[in-house]
């Protein structure tokens, strides 16, 4: 019999244990390696987790239950599994699904029934403060949905961080309050059109911050090529704006450049077959509403990103060339 | 040639740590060699006298290939420091290798061989040493499975050494059985690594200090690392298979005979597994593919057993047959739990071949 476990790896692992401690949980990404090395002598004590397998392991899964080779549980950070496999539908059929799926950010209720719930384990107590505090404060986490195909992404609370917040709390005190709550100095995602907003602003402390959290997170590289393809987006809109045209639709047009594809026949005389890059109107308009430098200056820091790239793929030093870039595009 | 060839292995442990460069440096007028891959690292004094002491770097690879395919026998070295490069050859060949220079070659020699002047040196049973090694590495498994039935667990008890490991498909225990006492991993890398440099001529001594194994011999040192055991009942329970399992029959068999009637086997079937078939005073060895067909061969026992039929990976059987020095062995099949399992026995060595359910 397999389960489903969605959301918090940590919840799903902490109730595993609770309900099976007699038995090895071990976590595993690749049940080809585990069903190879499965051995009756060693391995039936073991519960195996898989983390976000997808159709390919779901197969070997799938082969190894039915050939009564061990427990075999499935873990997925959201409910975008694919439900058309039939060892999903049988867990689904057996009602195996255990949810502790991340409340969903401005979910308030689902945020405090997870505090609740985690402080009813530790017959301690938090003052009722500290969920108004909570609901402005409390760390987020990005849920990306591991679905072929699907760029879904949903920001919820990271109840596992907060919960270890809370154990090291309750570890020397008997309930939580605001003030210790202030203390802490939550960790979270970094959002690279934030940054782009604080360069744009001239927010020196906020774009410094930021950019050492990216670097981290997704590489230098990935930081300047999106920065480059927003500034040239932003050129367009404020090239616009200088230019009198304020309607959405022709600024979508001419993002799309439909003005220009197509306008030339190819070297055998022949239409040429081109491809539109739709953009998103919505984006559009709210780049109208935003206060932007004038096009030189856009421009100009088009400029020097594109320098700061070309340093960076000529062994040039990341520490040196992003600090550079900053100070010209926040200061000069 | 040979201490180049022990280097390969050493180099071949571990391609990504980049540590690929083999370091030439003079230590008291003596040529001495020094190689690291991240996990070992070896020191060999070269008894070969040098005026002026440079050091330098060369990449192991390049001077390995070099080196080993080389022409002729006789061949003289220069290394010519304005170049940065190491040329040697001879009137007809001639090969040019580009080096770099070296860090400071006294930490380089404290991180990987510093040890306190405490610490005493036993001298090495050659014979223990290399059957307790030998006879439990091949039963690990391969690197990239489950730790840590990669690795041989290793205890010294009164300078005598004692390991076990596990691949989870047969057991090989040397010396005595772990019963918790203070022991360490060693990677099956690293076990094949010190088979390579252990030889009968020379005397070893070796010692283990801070979580590494030292051997040192002649003017040369080799250190590796070891892991801490923080899985006892992973290999305490190895023992359950000897204490909970019931003697169903024992016989002596004739290992060339066996050995030659399991290949004979395997060739024709290419089956991986293989069953034996107890009956009576014979021993009925069979194996079979769905598209090959079927292959018998019978071996006669000295005296009747208990009828029974049990299936194996013939490869794993295979192994541990080969491994053992005497001309007859012993297999003992004992139940467990409703499965027969295949135990090979003699005065220090148990291995259990555990059945294809």
């Amino acid at each position: 019999m397999s389960r489903i476990y969605i959301g918090s790896k940590i919840a799903a692992i902490d109730s595993v244990k609770k309900e099976f401690p007699d038995r090895i949980l071990v976590l595993s990404d690749n049940p080809e390696i585990q069903s190879k090395n499965y051995s009756v002598f060693f391995d039936s004590n073991k519960i195996f987790l898989y983390d976000n397998p997808n159709i390919e392991k779901l197969k070997i899964i799938q082969s190894q239950i039915n050939a009564n080779k061990g427990t075999h549980f499935l873990f997925y950070d959201d409910d975008s599994f694919d439900g058309r496999n039939s060892l999903i539908q049988s867990v689904k059929k057996t009602n195996q699904i255990f949810d502790y799926s991340y409340p969903l950010f401005g979910d308030f209720a689902g945020l405090r029934r997870s505090i609740n719930s985690y402080i009813n384990t530790t017959n301690k107590s938090i003052d009722a403060n500290c969920y108004e505090w909570l609901n402005k404060n409390c760390p987020t986490v990005k849920v990306k949905s591991k679905a072929t195909g699907s760029k879904k992404e949903s920001i919820c609370y990271d109840i596992d961080l907060l919960n270890k917040e809370f154990e090291k709390i309750l570890s020397i005190n008997q309930k939580i309050t605001t003030s210790d709550l202030e203390n802490s100095s939550f960790v979270t995602d970094a959002d690279i059109f934030e940054f782009i907003e604080y360069v744009m602003n001239n927010n020196v402390e906020e774009s410094f911050i930021l950019t050492d959290k990216l670097i981290d997170s997704i590489g230098e590289q990935a930081l300047l090529l999106i920065l480059l393809s927003q500034l040239i987006f932003i050129l367009e809109v404020v090239g616009c704006k200088e230019n009198k045209i304020f309607s959405i639709d022709k600024i979508v047009e001419i993002l799309e450049k439909r003005d220009l594809l197509g306008i030339n026949f190819d070297e055998n005389w022949k239409e040429t077959k081109y491809t539109v890059k739709s953009q998103n109107p919505i984006r559009v308009k709210i780049e109208m509403s935003k206060s932007r430098h004038n096009s030189e200056k856009i421009s100009l820091m088009i400029c020097n990103v594109i320098d700061s790239i070309s340093h960076l793929r000529n062994n040039g030093r990341v520490e040196q060339s992003i600090f550079l870039l900053l100070n010209k595009l926040l200061f000069v | 040639m040979s201490k180049l060839d022990k280097m390969k292995i050493s180099m071949n442990e571990n391609k990504t740590t980049g540590s690929d460069s083999l370091l030439f440096y003079v230590k008291d007028d003596l040529l001495n060699i020094y190689l690291n891959n991240g996990q070992s690292s070896v020191n060999f004094g070269m008894n070969i006298s040098v005026e002026e002491g440079k050091s330098f770097a060369v990449d192991a690879n390049l001077f390995y290939n070099a080196f080993s395919n080389f022409p002729t026998d006789e061949v003289q070295f220069a290394y010519l420091e304005a170049d940065h490069s190491l040329v040697f050859g001879n009137k007809k060949t001639r090969v040019s290798l580009r080096t770099s220079l070296v860090p400071n070659i006294d930490d380089l020699m404290f991180n990987s061989f510093n040890i306190s002047s405490e610490v005493n040196f036993n001298k090495l049973n050659y014979s223990n040493f290399t059957d307790a090694l030998k006879l439990t590495s091949f039963s690990c498994a391969p690197d990239i499975d489950e730790h840590p039935y990669t690795s041989i667990l290793m205890f010294i008890d009164k300078n005598e050494f004692n390991c076990c490991s596990s691949d989870k498909h047969r057991i090989s225990i040397y010396g005595k059985k772990y019963t918790n006492q203070n022991s360490h991993l060693l990677p099956k890398s690293s076990a094949d690594l010190l088979l390579s440099f252990v030889n009968k001529n020379d005397e070893f001594d070796f010692t283990i200090y801070k979580n590494k194994f030292f051997l040192k011999w002649n003017q040369n040192i080799f250190t590796t690392a070891l892991e801490s055991n923080s899985y006892q009942n992973v290999f305490e329970n190895y023992n359950k298979f000897f204490s909970e399992s019931n003697q169903v029959l024992s016989t002596k068999v004739d290992k060339q005979q066996l050995l030659q009637s399991i290949k004979f086997i395997g060739n024709i079937s290419s089956s991986h597994t293989i069953t034996m078939h107890f009956e009576a005073d014979q021993l009925i060895i069979t194996g079979s593919s769905a598209d090959k067909g079927t292959v018998v061969d019978k071996i006669q026992l000295e005296e009747e057993v208990e009828s029974l039929e049990v299936v194996y990976l013939a490869n794993h059987l295979l192994k541990v047959i080969e491994m053992l020095p005497h001309d007859y062995v012993t297999l003992n099949v004992k139940e467990y739990n409703g499965f027969y399992l295949l135990m090979v026995e003699t005065l220090s060595y148990n291995h259990i071949v555990f059945p294809m359910s």
